[in-house]
């Protein structure tokens, strides 16, 4: 955006979803219970919000959505490898209204073996289709046995009300 | 060293490489290729259609257009753009791909993603799964009313449709209100407990674009269009994407 439309930048202001949780976070607007989610859990990078945020936009959103994991739960693991060279899930480029469906399972299987491999019970994907692939597809197809919920979601549920 | 230059006779017609440089910046460093196959072997696609992002560039590279451009493995990358960074020459091979995708006869291309795309083009929503406004207005009412009575602590809970003049303009992927209405309510709550002003549109409110998906370049314009004319019209401030 910077390099393409600079004139847009001083018209509009655009905000993404990391940058707000994490702010609310920071500045105490929300408060958060860790012991709500005491499982092991892993972050997961999708490819809009790291490489591809990084390539269009100049910025990759890696540590964003981590921090906000580590403000949600105490036992947050890596899949490796990660942030920059993490593995698609399989389901982008549009994948979900695509009739390849086996194709789609046979692609999210590296995703599946760091999976595993993390002992993750819990996989944290803020975006719909890797939501949607490790949840729906390859929980199922490679017996993960876990639990997957978008970034939002997991802070939603972490949620302390305040006293009246 | 020979001085002087070699010149090929007879007209080589223009190949797709050659088309796809030319809108690239850097010409996406296509003709780069050191053919060490770094992008193959990190690839969860290789293998599929027995192709490999390194032998899909190396097929343009000499020519074979038709045979690379046509093979179903391009709508079975997913453009994720790891080949890229582990490239020595940064060549960018997804957006080979994304041009292949579009050299495909609209008609031609699957049926599913196209689908997709033209209910987005059917009604105001944008939404690929067809829903009308009026559908989305309807559940994301439901809802609402829903939690406001079965969670007494959310009964002041807000989710505004074109209420004008908000902070926050937001958006929101069709498959929750259509498929899980409940995976609407989390950004709610927490919107809700940081005291945000923030509003949905009824024109526009779909957040994914399966037109871009479709490398349909004019159907992707005119449906982000729509929504961003529609935050325009409300004059809110910021556009909160969720996509």
């Amino acid at each position: 955006m910077n390099r393409w439309y600079p004139d847009a930048l001083k018209e509009f202001q655009i905000v993404t979803v990391f940058d707000l949780l994490l702010q609310y976070i920071q500045e105490g607007r929300i408060q958060l219970d860790k012991s709500i989610h005491s499982v092991p859990v892993a972050y997961h990078d999708p490819c809009n919000y790291g490489r591809k945020s990084l390539k269009t936009f100049g910025k990759a959103y890696f540590e964003e959505g981590r921090d906000v994991t580590k403000a949600c739960c105490e036992d947050v693991r890596e899949l490796n490898p990660n942030r920059n060279g993490a593995y698609c899930c399989g389901a982008g480029g549009g994948a979900w209204a695509l009739p390849y469906s086996e194709e789609r399972v046979f692609y999210g299987r590296t995703k599946a073996r760091q999976i595993t491999e993390s002992g993750a019970k819990l996989v944290v994907a803020p975006c719909h289709n890797c939501r949607d692939q490790i949840m729906k597809s390859l929980n199922k197809e490679y017996d993960l046995g876990i639990e997957v919920k978008y970034l939002w979601e997991l802070v939603a549920d972490s949620l302390i009300l305040p006293k009246k | 060293m020979s001085e002087s230059i070699i010149k090929i006779k007879g007209k080589k017609k223009g190949s797709f490489l050659d088309k796809v440089k030319e809108i690239l910046p850097d010409g996406g460093n296509l003709n780069l290729c050191l053919t060490c196959g770094a992008c193959a072997s990190g690839c969860p696609a290789t293998g599929l259609e027995d192709m490999d992002p390194r032998k899909f560039l190396r097929m343009c590279a000499m020519g074979l257009d038709e045979e690379a451009i046509h093979s179903p493995w391009v709508w079975m990358c997913t453009m994720c753009q790891r080949c890229i960074y582990v490239c020595p020459m940064k060549i960018d091979i997804p957006q080979l791909v994304f041009n292949a995708r579009a050299e495909w006869p609209r008609e031609d291309r699957p049926k599913g993603i196209r689908d997709s795309c033209d209910m987005a083009l059917r009604n105001d929503s944008n939404s690929a799964m067809g829903t009308a406004p009026d559908d989305f207005i309807f559940v994301v009412e439901d809802v609402l009313a829903e939690y406001q009575e079965s969670q007494p602590e959310f009964k002041d809970m807000q989710a505004p449709i074109d209420k004008p003049g908000t902070f926050f303009f937001l958006n929101q992927n069709s498959r929750e209100p259509v498929t899980e209405p409940d995976e609407m309510v989390p950004l709610w709550k927490i919107l809700h407990l940081a005291g945000v002003d923030w509003t949905y549109g009824s024109k526009g409110w779909a957040a994914e674009n399966y037109c871009m998906f479709l490398a349909d370049n004019d159907c992707w314009e005119r449906v982000t269009r729509v929504s961003a004319n529609q935050a325009d019209e409300l004059g809110t401030k910021v556009f909160l994407n969720t996509e």
